[in-house]
């Protein structure tokens, strides 16, 4: 009976330890993000994968800190491999945005941005990153059309209107650029780039 | 030798193709973007003693996986009608192209490797008066005899353009082997292996509203007994691009201007997918063109160009002025 209680002891004091490590792993990983040490972040991290490579928490973090740490296949890998494990994720989807959009692989971004809209159609950050897929593609007239149906989802948004002027301008429908750029510039006084615009026009 | 070498060619593109398809094949049919591209180019010799025109056209299909690579294949038929009794050339081309990009985190840009393959079949008609009614040769008929020389070339390249698209850098090396038919009755072209080395840098300025590009050609050829004994070549190709704004005049997209400066046997243009097959000398080149949009995902192109050539065996100095018009339909 003794040995019994001993042996319990033991066990809860070792999962104590360990949830402790984990959790002290958890905390260490975001002060360091808080610090911008966006690599030592995620190296924090990389015990836990090891013992659990289907964390889809562990993945997800580690696609971040790697997009922020600028390694862009590397949080590309992450989020793909957090995205097979769950494949409802819009976190991931919308992870997955990022790196591609900083890789410049417009195409790619776009094709999770609308994933994710399949689902959740007025998810406000796929559709501003598909802008920016649709602005690298230069494909202004969809982008003009789509921001324009957004900013009536988001009528106190800036950065849609900001979208929607820069659309106009490539456009050279400067009267309605300029009507965008004046209502950023009510939501947003000092933008500069609304702000360059505006006074050129005048 | 050049049939072994298309075929393995032929191989190589396959696996390609499958390989690429076999990368994801659960991905969405709409992760490959395709589209078609006919084409005619129309070429006037001017001081020629051999040719006096071209006749051109051709057939681009290109698949695009994502933002990850392609195949292109293609296919040109061209007749070169000689002047006089000279003969003319029917030449057919098939084009195979794949591309692959990887995406470089510690070069903060895109390296894109590209693998070429072009089969070419030159049909040169020699006309020659029959003697056989026994009459002599102003009262026999005309007979025309076909030689069928067959070229295959290889390019490969690599590239470089930084993710902000203001800086591109390639190299590319293209092997060409000219296999020519043998005839007891004409005199024939010695078979003949050419070798090109080109270099490219390119850069984009005015807010990346123009682009400015300059070319390095280095040719080689295995021998100069069909060239008058030249065996090497070299020039520099630059090009100017710019993009308007929309709603420009005539509501053009784009503008392209080229110039040719230096000597150029054999070579092969990694940009227009062309092959030069003729052994002539080609000494200088000009051309002019516009883009136009058709609709969001269509383009119309219109290109003018003036081309300086020389006949190294006969001495024989010509140019060609061409027209070259395309349409490129996407989706």
């Amino acid at each position: 009976m003794r040995i019994k209680i001993l042996f319990s002891c033991i066990i809860v004091v070792f999962c104590t330890n360990a949830n402790s490590a984990s959790v002290d792993v958890w905390a260490e990983s975001y002060r360091l993000e808080s610090l911008t040490r966006y690599e030592q972040a995620a190296e924090a991290l990389v015990p836990l994968l090891d013992k659990q490579p289907k964390n889809e928490f562990v993945l997800l973090r580690l696609g971040w800190l790697n997009y922020l740490s600028g390694t862009h296949n590397s949080a590309i890998e992450h989020y793909k491999k957090a995205l097979s494990i769950n494949n409802k994720s819009l976190d991931a989807r919308l992870g997955l945005t990022l790196p591609l959009l900083a890789q410049q692989r417009w195409k790619e971004a776009a094709k999770f941005a609308q994933e994710t809209l399949e689902i959740a159609p007025w998810n406000y950050y796929a559709h501003i990153r598909l802008m920016i897929a649709e602005e690298g593609m230069r494909q202004w007239k969809t982008l003009a059309n789509h921001a324009n149906d957004v900013y009536m989802h988001y009528p106190s948004d800036a950065t849609v209107l900001v979208y929607l002027a820069r659309a106009n301008r490539w456009l050279n429908n400067n009267k309605e650029a300029k009507e965008a750029y004046l209502k950023v510039l009510e939501r947003v006084p000092g933008h500069i780039e609304a702000l360059q615009f505006v006074e050129g026009q005048n | 030798m050049v049939f072994i070498k298309q075929k393995v060619l032929k191989y190589i593109f396959l696996c390609l193709a499958i390989g690429q398809a076999a990368m994801n094949p659960v991905s969405a049919a709409n992760d490959w973007s395709l589209g078609i591209s006919p084409q005619v180019l129309l070429m006037q010799y001017d001081d020629s003693t051999l040719r006096d025109n071209l006749r051109s056209f051709g057939l681009f299909a290109t698949a695009d996986y994502l933002d990850k690579g392609g195949l292109k294949l293609g296919y040109n038929f061209a007749t070169v009608n000689g002047r006089a009794n000279n003969p003319d050339v029917d030449e057919s081309v098939w084009f195979l192209s794949g591309r692959y990009v990887h995406f470089s985190d510690t070069l903060t840009g895109k390296l894109g490797f590209r693998l070429d393959g072009y089969a070419v079949t030159d049909k040169t008609k020699i006309k020659s008066l029959s003697d056989e009614s026994g009459m002599g040769h102003n009262q026999g008929g005309s007979v025309i005899e076909t030689l069928t020389d067959d070229i295959g070339v290889i390019y490969a390249q690599l590239d470089y353009m930084n993710y902000a698209e203001q800086l591109y850098a390639d190299i590319g090396y293209a092997s060409s082997d000219y296999n020519y038919e043998q005839s007891a009755e004409f005199v024939s072209a010695q078979d003949n292996q050419v070798q090109q080395f080109t270099a490219t840098g390119g850069f984009a300025f005015n807010n990346r509203y123009d682009w400015l590009q300059a070319r390095l050609y280095f040719i080689n050829l295995e021998h100069g007994n069909n060239t008058d004994g030249v065996n090497q070549s070299n020039a520099v190709e630059f090009k100017w691009l710019h993009w308007f704004k929309p709603n420009a005049l005539l509501n053009i997209h784009s503008s392209f201007v080229k110039l040719l400066a230096g000597k150029r046997l054999f070579p092969v243009d990694p940009d227009s997918y062309t092959t030069y097959s003729i052994a002539d000398m080609q000494t200088g080149s000009a051309a002019a063109g516009l883009e136009w949009k058709i609709g969001a995902q269509s383009k119309f192109f219109l290109l003018i160009g003036y081309d300086k050539f020389e006949n190294l065996v006969i001495d024989d100095k010509y140019s060609a002025t061409y027209v070259f018009g395309s349409v490129s339909l996407n989706w």
